[in-house]
């Protein structure tokens, strides 16, 4: 029996949430029992009944923050480590220190899982920076899948009519809403094209300069209709470590991806691993006139229609479930 | 008359770099005089000793070479605190060098630690000579602000100390302009010395990965391919992937940790295709393998192994990061591959085992860029010493 872990699930929609029903979807098609035990915080972990934990053969925890806080077990734990919780950072004064403080003994817990699965080299080399001591034989990074059944590739001409951007995210500084209308300001600027920016998220924006259309918390099959008739997935989020906050691998690439639509991201955290520079999509160092030139240098009817082609094809190839079946049916049947 | 060039290794193990620098010497052999110094050398344990003689370079001499240098080299930033604290025990290793180093003009220094002790003890005994500063790799942050600094101001007041770098790909030559961007840089591949020529057209059975046991090598990326892909793998008749090398320099706790961590994942795992073959000299080991997997996780400066396997007729499946993109020339020579994308890596696998006239084309046009790479090389080391 297994216990599956997450902090977050239905209804509450987010990156851990997909997550987590995708993990189900590979566990049930691997024919494993589970249980699934959703946490609000860490006194939920901590108090989890000592001897209901030692029944179960695996422990598969969607974030790490399970198995730094959660009772001793025999069990062999499998950590998915994301993103910011290998900060261990709050913007609570209090928490922060506590945080720091206590580090050290949950990265050595870290150390005792029987595999952590990172979904970035970024991810991993942070969590090395906080302290890990690097094990190949139980840490290995493993870049982030979805589901793809609803996969259609969605070709769109580069040439004629406006220049659709798209951003899908929750409004919060890091994810760099401000980059993007910036970018696609200056596209417009230098192509003399209309440019047209969909805003995906929890408000509206506006520009004097471009057109923008913003949905607010739309329902997940409008949400991909807009993912289709894009052009190009923004995703310009910043490194903000320092605050708690970074790019582990970025999962709206691969959603994204699975309708041909390729990504414009910037090279911090996770993302230069989820995107690939003219081969799958654009990565840029930053949003300076040098750089925004250079990339529209780069961009014309073939190269897009090149890449939007590989972007599809490397989406439905190596980001679907049943790369994480591969890797479950060796990491927890075997 | 011959120039008599002291050539200084920064160790006595052989690797990569101290084999493609013997290949370079060996070709010059009769236009130059070289006396060869390895650091701390213990002659009867040193495999770069043996390899030297066995080319008919015999003129091979130790000299003293600091173990807090080597520390301190791997440390990325610059600690001026700790070379201050050394001083005391450098001014020793400094009057031990005048008295090896005043009789040469010129020096030919494989890597950036074989050129420390010449930089700073031709600056301090204002040296009239010249200094061939062989890159294997990136320059590295920390200690190169250090060195770059030192020698700005240095070259203000020492004018009889010429310095000439070598970079082994244009990928490292556009990193290095960027530190030194006033010292002369030539390109010069390496060389990958004779390596027999596999009869091509046969099946691939055998899958070779041959790179020392460092985790930025990327072998356990592989291993866990080997695994998620193994059963898709003996169906196209894949019979066993040979992991060949070693924690050939031993100088570093994690590089140790790493080899066990390997076996650990092939036992925990239970990855049935996975062999460990271990130190086999470069002209065996491309006899044994159908197909070569390349998986540095970071920019290859070169990446010499990719120019091997192309004389030797097997097709590369790589990374192709840094310098060894300039061979895979973007596909045309061998397949490339994303880090981390297992999928991709078993697809480019299946391609060259089952599409033979594929396979057979990549070959073909490895072995001529492989040619073009060798002859650009052997006019390349002609000017070296211009």
């Amino acid at each position: 029996m297994l216990l599956l872990t997450t902090p977050d699930y239905l209804p509450k929609l987010g990156g851990l949430s997909s997550h987590t029903q995708n993990i189900e979807k590979v566990l049930r098609e691997l024919k494993i029992e589970y249980e699934l035990f959703v946490w609000k915080n860490y006194k939920d972990v901590i108090t989890f009944p000592n001897e209901k934990i030692q029944k179960y053969s695996h422990i598969l925890n969607i974030h790490s923050g399970f198995h730094m806080y959660m009772p001793e077990s025999s069990a062999k734990v499998i950590n998915f480590v994301n993103g910011a919780e290998i900060l261990f950072y709050s913007p609570n004064f209090f928490k922060n220190v506590i945080k720091k403080i206590t580090r050290k003994i949950k990265v050595r817990r870290v150390e005792k899982a029987y595999f952590n699965v990172f979904i970035s080299n970024f991810t991993y080399q942070t969590l090395i920076s906080k302290g890990l001591r690097p094990d190949y034989s139980r840490d290995l990074i493993f870049h982030m899948a979805i589901d793809i059944s609803k996969k259609e590739f969605c070709p769109k001409n580069w040439d004629t009519g406006a220049l659709k951007f798209i951003c899908v995210a929750r409004d919060v500084p890091h994810k760099n809403f401000r980059g993007a209308i910036k970018l696609c300001e200056e596209i417009q600027r230098v192509t003399g094209r209309e440019v047209e920016f969909i805003t995906v998220t929890d408000k509206k924006f506006h520009s004097s300069k471009i057109n923008i259309r913003s949905y607010v918390n739309p329902s997940n099959e409008l949400r991909d209709n807009l993912l289709k008739e894009a052009h190009i997935n923004l995703l310009l989020s910043l490194d903000d470590s320092k605050n708690g906050f970074f790019e582990g691998f970025g999962q709206v690439v691969q959603e994204a991806g699975m309708f041909g639509t390729p990504s414009i991201v910037l090279s911090t955290g996770g993302l230069p691993e989820s995107v690939h520079d003219n081969e799958t999509g654009w990565v840029l160092n930053d949003l300076s006139e040098k750089s925004i030139v250079a990339l529209v240098e780069r961009l014309n009817e073939s190269s897009y229609k090149k890449i939007s082609q590989n972007c599809f094809n490397h989406t439905i190839a190596s980001h679907g479930l049943d790369n994480w079946t591969k890797l479950f049916r060796e990491l927890i049947l075997s | 008359m011959n120039k008599k060039v002291a050539v200084i290794f920064n160790t006595d193990q052989l690797g990569g770099a101290e084999k493609s620098l013997i290949e370079q010497l060996k070709i010059q052999i009769r236009k130059q005089e070289f006396t060869i110094y390895i650091p701390n050398l213990n002659s009867n344990k040193s495999p770069l000793a043996d390899e030297l003689r066995r080319c008919g370079l015999n003129d091979i001499k130790s000299f003293q070479y600091p173990l807090f240098l080597y520390s301190v080299s791997r440390e990325k930033r610059a600690n001026l605190f700790k070379l201050l604290f050394f001083a005391p025990a450098l001014i020793y290793y400094l009057l031990h060098w005048n008295e090896i180093f005043k009789n040469y003009s010129t020096f030919y220094a494989n890597g950036n630690k074989a050129s420390v002790p010449i930089l700073i003890w031709a600056n301090i005994f204002r040296a009239k000579c010249k200094l061939l500063w062989h890159f294997r790799d990136y320059p590295e942050r920390g200690y190169f602000k250090l060195i770059q600094k030192y020698l700005s101001i240095a070259n203000k007041f020492h004018k009889n100390f010429e310095v000439k770098i070598i970079a082994n790909s244009y990928s490292v030559a556009e990193e290095i302009k960027k530190v030194f961007p006033w010292l002369p840089v030539q390109v010069v591949y390496n060389l990958a010395g004779d390596m027999p020529r596999k009869p091509s057209g046969g099946e691939v059975k055998t899958i070779g990965v041959v790179a020392m046991h460092a985790a930025w090598k990327g072998l356990h990326s592989v291993v866990l391919m080997s695994k998620l892909y193994e059963k898709e793998l003996r169906n196209i008749g894949i019979e066993r992937i040979i992991f060949f090398g070693s924690n050939i320099y031993q100088t570093d706790q994690g590089s140790n940790d790493y080899s066990r961590d390997l076996l650990n994942l092939t036992k925990k795992l239970n990855c049935s295709l996975v062999e460990w073959g271990g130190h086999v000299s470069p002209d065996k080991i491309y006899q044994k393998i159908d197909l070569l997997i390349h998986p540095s996780l970071k920019p290859e400066p070169f990446g010499r192994i990719v120019l091997e396997a192309f004389l030797s007729g097997v097709p590369v499946i790589s990374t192709s990061l840094g310098g060894s993109s300039e061979l895979l020339k973007e596909s045309e020579c061998g397949l490339k591959y994303i880090l981390h994308d297992y999928r991709g890596l078993f697809d480019s696998i299946e391609g060259l085992t089952l599409y033979k006239e594929n396979r057979l084309r990549l070959e073909k046009s490895a072995y001529q860029h492989a040619r073009e790479i060798e002859n650009q090389a052997l006019e390349a080391i002609d000017r070296i010493f211009l």
